[in-house]
């Protein structure tokens, strides 16, 4: 056997050992918004202060390429991203115990310099910091799932992402700034159309443009969600 | 013989007075222009001649008579004195030239006055009943849509709304046989052009699914449809498609969006039914190819909502047509009738603009409209046609610091190209809002000290302090000026706004009045304000 064979064998075990060994190098693979798996996932969120009692959270997911909608259970408000014509993402926020929903056409979402942020919610973690967290290990397998666990810090916040590749969705996120933490966990995932939830059907709530709401100072339901309105959005979970 | 010769000379002055708008009448009043010739710019020679200029140019102006064959009421919404001088000087700036001596095409009108916009219960107003005040010439309260201060904001009465609504000067002008029409870039059925042709205390009620369980009253949508004077609206262009759809009818630009009418009705299509020789258009294409000679009602509804702003339009998926464009076209329909027409036009989103806290936005826009107030101008005639260009309201918009002349208006305040400092050592914009989105953090609280008669630190409950502006480009259409107080959508400002006018009655326009004052004068030279058509009959 000459050293080129010794090495070709070498590199097929070490190959071999790679898609086998369960903490071999893992990458992140990018996803392709266009070709997003419908999926229903419900979460649950803790979140930790120091010196505060830990207050959790239960929200759920819903989407497909065309629609992502998030909704809170415990105050039944939903963020729904809605793509039409030429790539262009409506966004609306639904007060579903109030039955109004708050409308940001692409031209508000330009005019606010906010960039359509639907596919942190689809993927229940923010694809920026998968892709500046580098090599990951695979994980073990999760509701039937292969994953892969990340490991390290973004923006000063040391992040801990359990990911399934085959859904493109965190399954587990464990995040800690400062005196704060969070642990975000999947629940069962299911294809959307197996979802146990019906999506939220704001066609009969009272419709507001957010470019209205400077005229309707004086509305009980918008001077009680101005607090919610701040003008950009963020998602990070 | 002293009482004789001052008997005479009032005699004079009198025949001089009445005369002389009649005679100027027959002399085509001039709209200023550029002067031909000056010192050089920015010296004490061209400040001195510039004003001599200024004095010789005021007393060629005469008044152009009592008489308007055609009324053209132009309103920027929210367009307050601040929010003109940072448009015209962005508008001088983006031609390359001095823009603090720029004007916009309005500013050049002879006649202007200030204009009061509370409302009849609101020291700072919203649109409903400051464009109220503006066609049907009394103040309201807010919300309302030509309806009087009487009626509660929530009535649906449609019997108590009838009888507590006040006739608007496009009612009384269909009435009188002339053409009418409201262009926007706004939704048509929206406050300011809404206050035209509906009557209804609660200016959301667009249409009927905005309505109240067991109200009615007609929506909006549905009263420009069900117009009950003379033919009918000739011209109808803004946005608000959805509130003509019915819920079930798919949007024709956007898929995956529909109406929001839940009575099934699809007032787009009504409107064609309705009138003869008349089109619907909903986007730039089908808006060009509009045959104005055979078409005497035009519909054009450009978006489900609001229209693009100028800023946005050229992306628009299917195309818009612009408020300039609009203009043209709304004359070139109305021109037909030969006993003439009223026009209103309406710049709806310099307010959004403001309310986003985005002054790009909202100044881009606001140069749009004097590209469409130079579009009235240039389709009608200043001895026929009287031009007012206003706004309803204000904006909390300042523009603040020590800069250059010759600074970027949307830059940071600046001195031979060195930023201005604050108290804190950072750059700041020129232009700013009192409130609004672009709050990003506290500054050190101070108060002051009477004892010292100087600032002492006060209690601050917030952490952050400014940002630093070193390397951001506070020029880019998407950065939000910074705000004092945090709120999702930045307010309406209290101040006057302007009152700009030109042709038959501008020279009526004087001082500081109240804004219903321009019903008034537009009536008046449209012969319409008489007591047999005054609209509260004998219930004063």
């Amino acid at each position: 056997m000459s050293k080129l064979h010794y090495l070709l064998f070498a590199i097929f075990i070490y190959l071999i050992g790679c898609s086998t060994t369960p903490n071999t190098l893992t990458h992140y693979q990018p996803v392709n918004p266009q070709q997003l798996r419908p999926i229903a996932a419900e979460f649950v969120t803790t979140t930790s202060i120091k010196g505060h009692s830990p207050v959790t959270n239960i929200w759920r997911i819903q989407r497909d390429s065309q629609r992502v909608e998030l909704v809170r259970l415990d105050s039944q408000i939903g963020e729904i991203w809605s793509k039409t014509s030429q790539d262009l993402w409506f966004y609306q926020k639904a007060f579903s115990e109030d039955k109004q929903v708050i409308e940001y056409s692409p031209s508000d979402l330009a005019a606010l310099g906010v960039q359509p942020q639907w596919l942190p919610i689809a993927l229940a973690v923010d694809p920026k910091v998968l892709e500046s967290l580098g090599n990951g290990k695979q994980g073990k397998t999760i509701h039937g799932f292969k994953t892969q666990r990340f490991k390290g810090k973004f923006q000063d916040a040391h992040y801990e992402i359990t990911w399934i590749p085959e859904l493109a969705l965190a399954a587990l996120v464990k995040y800690s700034k400062d005196e704060m933490s969070s642990v975000t966990e999947v629940k069962i995932p299911y294809p959307l159309a197996e979802s146990p939830w019906t999506p939220l059907d704001v066609g009969r709530y009272r419709l507001i443009d957010y470019s209205d709401l400077g005229d309707m100072e004086r509305d009980p339901f918008v001077v009680k969600a101005q607090s919610q309105l701040p003008g950009g959005h963020s998602h990070a979970h | 013989m002293n009482k004789m010769k001052t008997f005479s000379l009032s005699v004079l002055a009198c025949a001089v007075a009445v005369l002389a708008p009649f005679a100027a009448a027959h002399n085509k009043p001039q709209y200023p222009s550029e002067p031909t010739e000056q010192a050089e710019f920015n010296t004490p020679d061209y400040w001195f001649q510039s004003g001599q200029d200024a004095v010789r140019e005021a007393k060629t102006q005469f008044p152009t008579g009592f008489k308007a064959k055609n009324v053209i009421l132009i309103v920027g919404d929210g367009m307050g004195v601040s929010t003109v001088t940072a448009a015209r000087i962005l508008d001088g700036q983006l031609k390359g030239k001095d823009g603090e001596s720029n004007r916009l095409a309005f500013e050049k009108f002879p006649y202007f006055a200030l204009s009061v916009t509370a409302s009849a219960n609101q020291q700072t107003s919203d649109s409903a009943p400051t464009a109220t005040a503006m066609v049907a010439g009394i103040k309201t309260n807010d919300g309302a849509i030509s309806v009087k201060q009487t009626i509660a904001r929530n009535e649906g009465d449609a019997s108590v709304v009838a009888a507590a609504s006040v006739k608007t000067i496009l009612e009384q002008a269909e009435e009188r046989g002339l053409s009418t029409g409201v262009v926007s870039t706004a939704r048509v059925t929206h406050a300011t052009p809404a206050v035209n042709f509906a009557h209804t205390p609660n200016r959301d009620w667009e249409a009927d699914a905005n309505l109240p369980a067991g109200a009615t009253v007609k929506d909006i949508a549905r009263q420009l449809l069900e117009f009950p004077y003379g033919d009918g609206l000739e011209v109808v262009l803004g946005g608000g498609r959805r509130y003509f759809y019915s819920e079930t009818e798919a949007d024709p630009e956007y898929s995956g969006r529909k109406g929001i009418r839940r009575d099934g009705r699809n007032l787009h299509q009504e409107w064609v039914t309705k009138y003869q020789k008349s089109a619907y258009v909903w986007d730039k294409k089908g808006f060009d190819a509009v045959d104005v000679r055979k078409t005497n009602h035009l519909l054009g509804l450009f978006e489900p909502s609001h229209m693009r702003y100028e800023a946005d339009r050229a992306t628009d998926v299917a195309g818009e047509p612009s408020l300039a464009e609009m203009t043209t076209k709304a004359l070139d329909v109305l021109k037909k009738n030969k006993k003439g027409f009223y026009l209103m036009i309406e710049a709806g989103r310099i307010d959004h603009g403001h309310h986003a806290g985005n002054a790009y936005r909202a100044l881009t826009d606001t140069i749009a409209l004097s590209d469409a107030v130079k579009a009235a101008l240039a389709g009608t005639d200043p001895r026929d046609t009287l031009i007012i260009v206003t706004a309803d309201h204000s904006h909390v918009f300042t523009i603040a610091g020590y800069p250059d002349r010759g600074n970027p208006i949307l830059g940071k305040s600046a001195i031979d190209g060195v930023p201005l400092k604050d108290s804190l050592g950072l750059p700041y914009t020129t232009v700013s809002y009192a409130n609004g989105p672009g709050f990003i953090g506290g500054l050190t609280r101070r108060e002051y000290n009477p004892a010292t008669e100087g600032a002492v630190a006060a209690t601050y409950e917030g952490g952050a302090e400014r940002p630093d502006l070193t390397y951001v480009d506070t020029t880019k259409s998407t950065y939000l000026q910074e705000a004092a107080v945090p709120m999702g959508s930045e307010t309406h400002a209290g101040e006057d706004v302007g009152i700009y006018a030109f042709g038959p009655n501008a020279h009526l326009f004087h001082g500081v009045q109240e804004q219903h004052v321009i019903y008034h004068i537009m009536a008046d030279a449209l012969n319409l304000n008489k007591r047999s058509s005054f609209p509260y009959g004998n219930d004063q």
